[in-house]
């Protein structure tokens, strides 16, 4: 008895490995070559080095991808926490029918294929005289944005005491005060991580940005475009240093949300 | 009735502070805090939870609002507090009518049912926070909220978080978070229900200690008769959003008007007695019906008191026990629902009520029985009655225990 349940949990562990093996060795294989000392991926490797991150730093159209790239994540994140914060505050004060309709709606941008959403702001876009460009790509991530903000944000609200407000309005304390002094420090961790959450689906988001930018290039796009002629180790760097980025951000993202 | 509800050992550490810091309260103390409820009701659907009720609450008093749960006692508070709108009728706070005003505007504190403090501020911040939110200037809120942590006896615990306080911190941090403001008015919703009953104890003089010595109102609301019993200069007995009774805790006690009244207020059996004895904090009270213990350090040998017991405290025994001589014969059964109260005749014909969970093993009836207890249950309050002629004749209180 007790063997058969050692062979299962041995099973188990075997397969959760080979499943993260599968997830998992790719972007292990990318980070390797992106040291690799060739020019061209291929086992053995002939030594390490760090040419492709110069080569990478010194590739100019990369380095403006990722500066516009920054400016989006930035901006729009900004407005999806300036815009998402406030929103759930309302939505957890305001009874109102179809409440919880709303804040699984307010989720449908981050469920719904992106390219159905990328077509969808381009007619809205184009109908409100928004021409495609840096704003209606920042309008667009925004949007979809205040998808990942709102919810969380909302679920923490959810969890907090709610008597700690009218503690607050008690001791004299006005909406705004309250707002500030107590609900926000409340959240916080909850709007930090899911900006930060925020921050890296804007940084390689791909659709939507594909039909709004109109001449300019993000950094997904970009380096989508350098493998259109087989990957070259320069896009091995960049991607190690997005993943690297990437993990950072939602490791930080996953122990704030853990927090309470 | 005042001066028992300081224990000695509370009043010595807290006569200097609870000096100093009313004295900086006078320009308050004018007979602030004086409450008109005027034909006030509240419904929330098909559900009147508060029925037309009036009530005039005195400046400086401090009164308590008893009754079971779902009688519509947080209704009130939260309608005098400004965190639920009203239906009908008017609130004034010192002849000013308070019903327009917003939660923040108004001139009354809260202490919560389960404390409701900021958990991301530490105590200093929390207590002070009041002030903060006034924009009082910092060196005068340092000030404030060291006097207000002494009078809870939390000084030395500015700097912890919330989560490393206990129970009983949690609630003096509470309380010093409403009286750091001064407020002529201080509700209370049920604020010692989250503690054990030896710290529930303890609280009950050391809030109705601050309360004398800061002047103001207090509307303590709780479900327990024996804590709006020791505490109360009047008790509201409420039920179902009606008023029931409003008086001083004896008048409630020794003359219910109805059967609600005396039926939630009797649960306990009171004996009038005289102190014999007293050995450290133990007392032996002598009686009518016999002797027994109880625990206090209030009062000295030959002091008349009364004494009470709730039912599900009372013990018994086939032989007597030490320091009780209480006899008396199992007279009847009535049995309600899980429990099952015992009717214990003594031998001066006055009876005991004593709850038992039903299945367990019981006397038969007819049997005589020795009665003791615990001496820590015991309530024990000074005899209004003071001298021995007026004791004789409250003597017959027990009687209506029996109804
Ligand atoms: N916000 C509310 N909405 C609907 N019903 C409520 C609300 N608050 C209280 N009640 C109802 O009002 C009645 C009285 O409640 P409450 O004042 O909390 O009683 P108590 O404090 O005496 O236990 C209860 O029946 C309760 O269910
Ligand atoms: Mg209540």
């Amino acid at each position: 008895m007790v063997k058969k349940k050692h062979m299962s949990n041995i099973l188990i562990a075997l397969l959760a490995i080979l499943v993260l093996v599968f997830l998992y060795l790719p972007i292990v294989i990318v980070i390797v070559y992106a040291f690799n000392a060739d020019t061209v991926n291929c086992f053995p490797m002939n030594g390490f080095s760090l040419k492709w991150f110069q080569v990478m730093a010194e590739n100019k159209d990369l380095i403006l991808a990722l500066e516009h790239s920054l400016i989006i994540a930035v901006v729009s994140t900004l407005i999806a926490c300036i815009l998402g914060v406030p929103g759930a505050y309302a939505m957890y004060c305001y009874n109102f029918p179809g409440k919880e309709l709303l804040n699984r709606i307010v989720m449908l941008p981050l469920i719904l294929p992106g390219i159905l959403t990328g077509i969808a702001m381009l007619t809205f876009f184009k109908a409100l005289g928004v021409t495609q460009g840096m704003t209606a790509v920042i309008l667009g991530h925004s949007t979809f944005l205040i998808a990942t903000v709102l919810p969380q944000v909302y679920a923490r609200l959810r969890r907090m005491d709610h008597n700690i407000i009218e503690a607050a309005q008690d001791l004299g304390a006005t909406g705004f005060q309250t707002f500030v002094h107590i609900i926000l420090p409340n959240v916080k961790t909850a709007i930090i991580s899911s900006a930060l959450l925020s921050f890296t689906l804007s940084m390689d988001e791909i659709p939507v940005t594909y039909f709004l930018n109109g001449v300019f290039s993000t950094l997904p796009i970009q380096i989508w475009g350098m493998t259109r002629n087989g990957i070259t180790p320069e896009v091995n760097a960049i991607s190690s240093i997005i993943f690297a980025v990437s993990l950072v951000a939602i490791l930080i993202s996953n122990m704030l949300n853990k927090e309470d | 009735m005042k001066n028992i509800f300081f224990t000695p050992k509370i009043c010595a550490t807290h006569k200097l502070l609870c000096a100093k810091y009313s004295a900086g309260m006078e320009n308050i103390m004018e007979k602030r805090g004086a409450i008109e409820i005027e034909n006030l009701d509240k419904a929330f659907g098909e559900n009147h939870v508060v029925n037309h009720i009036s009530l005039s609450i005195n400046a400086g008093e401090f009164i308590s609002f008893l009754g079971p749960s779902g009688c519509g006692k947080t209704t009130i508070l939260r309608m005098i507090a400004g965190f639920e709108t009203i239906d009908g009728g008017d609130i004034k706070i010192d002849g000013e009518s308070v019903i327009h005003l917003p939660p923040h505007k108004r001139q009354v504190n809260t202490v919560f049912q389960h404390y409701a403090l900021f958990p991301h501020l530490n105590v200093y911040d929390n207590v002070a926070y009041g002030l903060k939110a006034k924009n009082v200037s910092k060196a005068k809120i340092k000030e404030e909220v060291t006097k207000a942590l002494e009078l809870v006896q939390l000084d030395g615990f500015e700097k912890r978080m919330i989560s490393q306080m206990s129970g009983g911190q949690k609630q003096r941090v509470s309380i010093a978070r409403a009286i750091v403001n001064k407020p002529p008015v201080l509700l209370l919703d049920e604020p010692l229900t989250a503690l054990d009953m030896k710290l529930r104890k303890e609280m009950r003089y050391e809030l109705r200690n601050i309360q004398q010595k800061l002047g103001i109102t207090f509307i303590y609301v709780t479900h327990d008769q024996e804590e709006a019993m020791v505490m109360s200069d009047r008790i509201v007995v409420l039920n179902g959003g009606n008023i029931e009774q409003v008086g001083k805790p004896k008048e409630i006690y020794q003359s219910p008007r109805s059967a609600f009244v005396s039926d939630f207020i009797g649960e306990t059996n009171s004996f009038d007695g005289m102190i014999y004895q007293v050995q450290g904090d133990l007392a032996t009270l002598q009686c009518e019906s016999g002797q027994f213990m109880a625990k206090t350090t209030l009062f000295k040998e030959k002091e008349f008191v009364n004494i009470s017991i709730r039912p599900h405290q009372v013990k018994w025994k086939e032989e007597m026990q030490e320091g009780f001589h209480l006899k008396g014969v199992v007279k009847d059964y009535i049995f309600t629902g899980s429990f099952v109260n015992a009717v214990v005749e003594l031998v001066n014909g006055r009876e005991v009520r004593i709850a038992r969970l039903a299945g367990e093993g019981l006397p038969k009836v007819g049997q005589t029985v020795f009665l003791y207890w615990n001496p820590e249950d015991t309530v024990v309050m000074k005899n209004p009655a003071g001298d021995f002629g007026n004791m004789m004749e409250n003597m017959d209180l027990g009687e209506w225990v029996k109804k």
